[in-house]
């Protein structure tokens, strides 16, 4: 890849941040985050004028009517989002949904890409088992004729609750896995929802009851693209968690710099101050992680390790940042008032969202076993 | 982890390579060279050698190294060619720190003060006679210390107290330094000292070189926490130095001392950074494989705390690739060294206790010393000892954050307390 067009591709994505951080600005979406929870009010207007905007359609190449930027550029969006507290159905739908049919048969891609790619149709995918173990499935699939039949369930699957259509993983009786395309509104198929703790996320559950699927709704049958999927879900929840914690810092700082007890600044305490700079070296850490992620998700040399390095660095710091916040912002930082606790809840949500961080540096583990030559 | 994973097993590497820039990549022919020029050169024994060898033959062997080194330039890198070095860019500079460190190359730490502090101070503000007479013999083994620390002037630098009081043609100094290391086999010593009025602070101070075999000095070594004697004290009673060893104009020496820590010393940390991931993969990767006999689940908590250094070290890796941006693009500040600083150090310190806690008892046991490898020699009592020397040393942490609490973030100071 020639280096200038790394360089222009770097410019556009400062651009591309500086207009999605701008326009959600504008839109005042954290205040609005408390509507939803007060009287369930939409972003049906945010959302229909970021879909005008063809975010969702990011990657999708420009032959099939979509922007033709890579998943570095969609990590931007995902990272403004996170820094709102945005509940979106971005994450599932584009780094899902487009993630999983980017690679699908021509039919599917034509079918589904330009639905997705508009917004009309709200994709989310199925990965885990019923407690959401990223690659283990608890959908089981048996071939029938030259179909399926899908049995099972899956849990704490992202916007469930509103998705038209679930890119589900099930497992065949000879242990391989099998995307598939389901929609919701299928026969067979019940979500229920899952309601979290986390006000801007929903989750569901997702079950299937003798669902058959026809073969052409085969996405894939290859491990190595559950794996893409996974990490690309990884990377993103990474994302996200930078968004946030870079939001939550400059909100701390801000507020030892206001605050004054004993006649300055509390900011000028070196107890807070050395504080601050933890929070600092854990976001950058962060912040280099998941850009690196994102940039070399393709490369399958080294998109797991990243993808888990990523995820496990930003969604703990993200985490441990919101929880200093708190303590550090005293009494109003407890209060229901405040936005803290709001970014400390989707915080600890992302930690535990597309594995955890004993899962992901279980994965780690088992690279660098493999170095040796054996396994851990 | 529960149930089957549908997951294929994890392929691909266990490092991350970032995309590396335009200056980097036009010199991937040049990097296979330095690699095989290291590769050829680097005594594959040398560590076993150094394992409890006389002093005398580290010396021997550091000054080999140098000579050998010095015919190709890698011995001073960063020295224009006129004096002597290598005179290479700064994306060459960086290629030969990384090769060294993946080589698993010793380090020069005998010379480390005339390579780094010695060229960078006399090139900004020496004359060319001192340059002529001292720069030369830097390469051919002659060793320099730093007298800049006094026991009531640590962090707080600029309340150093030692006098120099000018005398015709010379200056008589008075005095005590500390924390000056390699000052017991060191020929020249790059001396701070006040020579403005009591309470004159940073304007009072003067920079000086200093003859290590004057009359009236006293060299004391200290006995480090590891046994080793790296630092000593000096005692300076009218010690004579002659004016011609001014460097810069009298009053002067803060602003040429602050000034010298330069962008080189930074590639000597981002080689620093180069031979911590090998540690990590290598080096406490095995310990572990053989604490756990490779029977553990990768849930098992040795294995999960590896990946979460792993983790650490390999970000601190992308840390570092940022920083050589930075350096590159000429827009190397001091607050992102003080960023790789601070993470660099606490990482290499949890490497260090988390080597000897998987170790067991069989780590508590004394090991003979291993000369010029100091925190990553494997014997992980030992590194995890000599960590402090990073976390302290270089202005402590402590420093380092008030620095990046208000360059970076843009805090308060603290307010000062009154006199």
């Amino acid at each position: 890849m020639a280096l200038v067009n790394d360089h222009q591709r770097d410019e556009f994505r400062t651009e591309l941040r500086s207009t999605v951080r701008s326009l959600l600005d504008h839109r005042g979406v954290v205040a609005r985050v408390r509507d939803l929870i007060d009287d369930g009010a939409g972003f049906d207007a945010l959302e229909a004028e970021t879909n005008e905007l063809g975010w969702p359609s990011i990657e999708i190449p420009e032959a099939d009517g979509g922007l033709g930027e890579g998943f570095a550029a969609a990590c931007v969006i995902v990272q403004e989002l996170g820094r709102v507290l945005s509940p979106l159905p971005y994450f599932s739908s584009e780094v899902l949904g487009v993630g999983a049919l980017l690679w699908a048969p021509e039919d599917l891609r034509q079918r589904w890409l330009p639905a997705i790619g508009s917004g009309e149709t709200v994709a989310t995918a199925a990965l885990g088992d019923h407690a959401g173990i990223p690659g283990a499935s608890s959908v089981f699939a048996t071939q029938i004729g030259s179909g399926w039949r899908l049995d099972g369930e899956a849990g704490f699957v992202t916007d469930l609750p509103r998705a038209d259509l679930v890119v589900v993983l099930a497992r065949a009786q000879t242990e391989e896995p099998l995307l598939v395309l389901v929609p919701t509104d299928a026969v067979g198929v019940t979500v229920e929802p899952q309601p979290t703790v986390d006000p801007t996320r929903q989750l569901g559950r997702l079950r299937l009851d003798a669902l058959r699927v026809a073969a052409s709704e085969v996405v894939s049958r290859e491990g190595a693209a559950v794996e893409r999927l996974v990490n690309r879900a990884a990377v993103a929840i990474a994302v996200d968690s930078v968004g946030g914690a870079e939001r939550v810092l400059e909100m701390t700082v801000q507020y030892l710099k206001e605050r004054k007890q004993f006649g300055r600044a509390v900011g000028s305490f070196q107890a807070l101050k050395h504080r601050c700079v933890d929070m600092f070296l854990k976001l950058e850490a962060a912040r280099g992680a998941a850009e690196h992620a994102a940039l070399v998700i393709d490369d399958a040399s080294q998109a797991t390790i990243a993808a888990s390095t990523a995820k496990q660095t930003a969604a703990d710091a993200y985490a441990e940042i919101a929880a200093e916040a708190i303590q550090m912002h005293g009494g109003i930082g407890y209060t229901w008032e405040h936005d803290l606790h709001l970014y400390l809840k989707r915080a600890k949500l992302n930690q535990a969202l597309v594995g955890d961080s004993t899962w992901h540096l279980a994965r780690i583990a088992e690279l660098l076993a493999a170095t040796l030559g054996g396994q851990p | 982890m529960s149930g089957v994973s549908l997951l294929p097993p994890p392929g691909g590497g266990a490092s991350l390579n970032p995309p590396r820039t335009d200056a980097l990549d036009a010199l991937a022919a040049w990097r296979e060279s330095v690699a095989q020029w290291f590769a050829e050169h680097t005594p594959a024994n040398w560590r076993q050698r150094m394992r409890g060898a006389p002093e005398e033959e580290y010396f021997e062997f550091q000054r080999w190294w140098l000579e050998e080194q010095r015919e190709i330039g890698f011995a001073a890198p960063h020295w224009a060619k006129e004096w002597g070095g290598g005179g290479y860019s700064l994306a060459e500079q960086i290629i030969i720190a990384e090769e060294a460190a993946r080589a698993g190359a010793p380090r020069l730490e005998l010379f480390f003060h005339g390579l780094f502090h010695t060229y960078a101070t006399l090139l900004a503000a020496g004359t060319q006679d001192q340059r002529e007479r001292y720069l030369p013999r830097v390469l051919e083994g002659e060793m320099w210390c730093q007298g800049f620390s006094e026991p009531n002037a640590g962090s707080d630098l600029a309340a150093l107290r030692t006098r120099a009081r000018r005398e015709g043609e010379s200056y008589l100094i008075n005095g005590q330094k500390v924390w000056s290391s390699q000052a017991a086999h060191a020929d020249y010593c790059l001396l701070l000292a006040r020579t403005g009025p009591e309470g004159s602070g940073r304007k009072g101070i003067s920079y000086f070189i200093l003859d290590m075999h004057t009359p009236g000095l006293e060299v004391r070594p200290i006995k480090q926490l590891t046994g080793e004697s790296e630092f000593c004290e000096l005692f300076l009673d009218d010690v004579e130095i002659p004016a011609e060893n001014l460097i810069g104009a009298e009053n002067e020496g803060w602003g040429i001392a602050l000034g010298t820590l330069s962008t080189e010393r930074s590639v000597t940390l981002l080689e620093m950074v180069e031979r911590l991931r090998v540690t990590v993969r290598r080096d406490l990767t095995a310990t572990i494989a053989t604490a756990t006999g490779l029977t553990a689940a990768p849930t098992d908590v040795r294995w999960q705390n590896l990946a979460e250094l792993h983790a650490e070290t390999e970000v601190l890796g992308l840390l570092s690739q940022r920083v050589m941006q930075d350096l590159l693009d000429g827009s190397g500040g001091g607050a992102v060294a003080s960023i790789l600083k601070l993470y660099y150090s606490e990482l290499l310190q949890r490497v260090g206790n988390f080597g000897l806690q998987v170790s067991g008892l069989e780590a508590q046991l004394v090991q003979p010393l291993t000369h010029g490898i100091r925190f990553e020699s494997g014997d992980w009592m030992y590194d995890y000892l000599s960590a402090w020397g990073w976390t302290i040393g270089g202005g402590t942490n402590e420093i380092q954050r008030n620095l990046i609490a208000e360059r970076v973030l843009g805090l308060p100071r603290e307010p000062k307390v009154g006199k």
